[in-house]
């Protein structure tokens, strides 16, 4: 479902990513993860459209996201670390109007609204504005308008920001049933117990190249746990 | 050190810190504008006042009567202008969570914020009221005591607005949720201030240059009643006049008048306050803004649009429910009424022979006026427009939308405003002045073209030089880009103008003298409109496009 090759992104003389190789499956949860300024981010957001890769090829679901963005963003749906949303507009607004951008009716666009805002906790608020709301509130908004479209591909950077505990474990449970439904699910991560208790497949990335990817079951069989195995990996 | 002029340290360590010779040299023009608007009401007051000086008994009179309505202006101007101050500092200011956790009385939160409130009020009142006073103290030679006495009389005249405003404030916050509150004050304030806008210009100020029309304007001056013994602005007229003047007067008894009544509404204010900022600030941080309704919502609840309906609705409504905006669009509405009423007041009756070609002339002028003003307009409201999205770009970016229809969504919303401006301006200007026929259609259909390429150049620079990342919307345009679309579009407007000029002439001969073209004239008629559709098309089209790369990349 998600396709890098030999992707880099080059800022100025920098290379912030460079020769990139990752494959996600149906079924399957990527962490990803690395030190801060790693190049976490500045991948996510080449998959997601936000920023064109400088080499190599990226392909989701099929579709080339630079040749074909429309086709492969219809597929994703994308949670980024600093939510930034329309401060203005209320909750409903916003994401009705996120349903008009994925072309979703109005009659599945009510009914997606429904059962996912009543499953984030946040259905109350949603004739508010969105100025009104918390750190968490806009994190479970973000993530009601990323899965309106019931995407294929999630792609979420920083997925535990903001969020209570209460959401930590709920956000926990359905992304394993959507994987379970067959979706993709990329996630970039500082939280090493969150990889570990969710994902099935593991990359560490540093200094813009990939240090290790694999399985995790592969990749921890001989560390006492990811903590220890990212610590040994990364200070090499 | 005190509590409460503790509490104002930060504010003062602030301004300080934003003082250095770097972000001064930034904003440079500004300052140079600043001190040029200073002394140009400087020279502007001083040539009225040696002019009203020059006529013999009515000079006197007009000259108080202006100082009088000066300060009629000032006391009305500053009521609002503390009300929508305080409100700020008082109740929703950051800093408040801040102080009202630690240990400090709230009696010392409230002197502090009333000092704040007073000075962020009333500094540029104080900076602007110098010119036209020392333009008093210059013109009638007062002495050295007038500029000494000035602090006392001046200073207490703005505190007595500054009381009223902030015991207004605590009564408003008490009854309504702050966060609303400023909203409504601010548009009210907002209406205040341009209704004496207009009002100054309806008055028609150049009547003053005319010495035939004295007796009727003095009857006016008198009868728009700026004297009344009550209010604080005849105070300090009274209070001033016997220093210019150095006759004897009342001058001492009005200076103590305006000191005790300054005393006792700041008493007053803090005397509210104690009643009631303890459970107003309560409100105020517990209360939430609600969203202002669009009229026409009703029709799209509950349906999704179609994509580039809902980009529209979107701008449309957080556009609308961002009050920042809102000065802006009545400042608009208020120039283009002042707009058309200059066109209202030339004085057309009095050229009778010449009229048809005047009044064509004019409506031909008035294309490149038009021109101006909608560039002024497009830099404020269409080259923002891609940059408005903010850091929520990332919406569209990732969403299935093509640049194109995003770039095409934001044009056709800001341009359709524009050309119905635009021509509902010329149409009635036109009106006025008479023209009609072929150069009415073709003063329509260049404003129709000129408001394209403007359009265009707007739309499309601002998404080549988008600047997501801002504290006030108003600073967008002020980057290179904004600038770079203001000489273009100036450009534009005036070679479309020049372009047209050639074949204007060759109709105005053949209206007045009845003079058939030639062939050769036909040509170059053709050409030169030729010229203008092209010139425009590219404006319009270029910029749009290079837009469009810099967005998709």
């Amino acid at each position: 479902m998600i396709k890098l090759s030999n992707v880099g992104k080059k800022f100025g003389d920098y290379w912030a990513v460079k020769d990139l190789n990752i494959e996600v499956n149906r079924g399957e949860i990527f962490g990803f993860l690395g030190p801060n300024g790693a190049g976490k981010s500045t991948t996510i957001k080449m998959m997601s459209g936000l920023l064109k890769p400088s080499s190599g090829q990226i392909l989701i679901g099929g579709y080339d996201i630079v040749k074909e963005p429309i086709k492969a963003k219809s597929i994703i749906g994308y949670v980024p670390d600093k939510g930034f949303v329309y401060e203005k507009l209320n909750g409903r607004e916003f994401l009705n109007f996120i349903a008009a951008l994925y072309k979703i009716d109005s009659k599945q666009a009510e009914r997606k609204i429904n059962e996912l805002t009543t499953m984030f906790s946040i259905k109350e608020s949603l004739d508010e504005l969105i100025e009104n709301y918390s750190a968490g509130m806009r994190q479970r908004l973000v993530f009601t308008a990323a899965l309106l479209h019931e995407p294929e591909i999630l792609l979420i950077d920083e997925p535990i920001i903001g969020l209570d505990p209460k959401g930590v474990r709920m956000l926990k449970g359905f992304l394993g049933e959507l994987a379970l439904k067959g979706a993709a699910i990329f996630m970039t991560t500082h939280s090493l117990l969150l990889a570990e208790e969710l994902c099935t497949n593991i990359g560490i990335i540093n200094k813009g190249s990939m240090i290790a990817s694999g399985a995790k079951e592969e990749l921890l069989s001989h560390a006492r746990g990811l903590e220890d195995f990212f610590m040994q990996i990364t200070e090499k | 050190m005190r509590i409460a002029p503790l509490l104002l340290t930060p504010k003062i360590l602030s301004f300080k810190n934003s003082i250095n010779i770097k972000k001064i040299l930034n904003r440079l023009p500004f300052v140079l504008l600043g001190i040029f608007f200073w002394l140009f009401i400087y020279i502007i007051f001083y040539k009225i006042l040696i002019y009203f000086k020059s006529i013999e008994v009515l000079g006197d009179i007009l000259a108080a009567k202006l100082l009088s309505m000066i300060f009629l202006s000032f006391l009305s101007l500053m009521v609002m202008s503390n009300i929508i101050t305080a409100l700020s500092t008082f109740y929703l200011s950051k800093d408040i969570e801040l102080l009202l956790t630690r240990p400090v009385a709230i009696k010392n939160i409230q002197s502090a914020k009333t000092v704040e409130t007073f000075l962020t009020s009333s500094w540029m009142v104080i900076l602007f009221a110098l010119p036209v006073l020392i333009a008093y103290g210059n013109v009638y030679k007062a002495g050295i005591l007038y500029y000494l006495e000035l602090p006392f009389i001046f200073i207490p005249f703005l505190l007595i607005p500054a009381g009223i405003g902030i015991t207004a404030t605590h009564i408003i916050a008490k009854t309504l949720p702050a966060k609303n509150a400023r909203d409504v004050l601010m548009l009210l304030g907002i209406i205040f201030f341009l209704a004496i806008f207009l009002f100054f210009r309806f008055l028609q100020p150049e009547k003053f240059l005319k010495p035939e029309s004295f007796p009727t304007l003095l009857e006016y001056l008198v009868s728009i009643g700026t004297d009344s013994v009550f209010m604080p602005y005849y105070w300090i007229t009274q209070a001033l006049l016997p220093l210019l003047t150095g006759e004897n007067g009342e001058g001492i008894f009005y200076t103590l008048v305006l000191i005790s009544n300054a005393a006792f509404f700041m008493l007053i204010a803090s005397w509210s306050g104690f009643l009631f900022y303890r459970d107003a600030v309560n409100k105020a941080l517990s209360s939430k803004r609600q969203a202002i309704r669009l009229p026409l919502e009703k029709f799209f609840s509950g349906k999704i649009p179609k994509l580039g309906t809902a980009l529209m609705i979107k701008d449309l409504k957080i556009f609308l429910r961002d009050n920042s905006q809102w000065p802006q669009l009545l400042l608009l509405l208020a120039l283009v009424v002042i707009y058309v009423y200059n066109f209202k007041v030339l004085p057309l009756d009095a050229i009778t022979g010449a009229a048809f070609i005047i009044s064509n002339f004019i409506a031909f002028l008035n294309l490149i006026l038009a021109g101006f003003v909608l560039s002024a307009i497009a830099a404020r409201f269409l080259f923002p427009a891609v940059s408005l999205e903010g850091q929520a770009f990332w919406v569209i970016k990732s969403s299935p939308v093509s640049m194109k229809d995003f770039l095409r969504s934001k044009l056709i919303s800001g341009l359709a405003p524009l050309i119905i401006l635009s021509q509902l301006l010329i149409f009635t200007t036109n009106l006025i002045l008479h023209v009609k026929g072929i150069m009415l259609i073709i003063s329509l259909a260049t404003i129709f073209l000129m408001t394209l390429a403007i359009g265009g150049l707007g739309i499309g620079l601002g998404a080549v030089y988008p600047r997501f990342q801002y504290d006030n919307i108003a600073s967008i345009p002020m980057g290179f880009g904004g600038i770079l679309f203001m000489i273009l579009a100036l450009l534009s407007v005036t070679l479309t103008v020049l372009f047209e000029a050639w074949p204007l002439y060759l109709y105005l001969n053949d209206k007045l003298i009845g003079r058939a073209l030639s062939t050769w004239e036909i040509i170059q008629t053709c050409i030169s409109l030729t010229i203008v559709i092209v010139l425009n098309a590219i404006c319009f089209y270029v910029p749009l496009r290079v837009g469009l790369k810099r967005l998709e990349e």
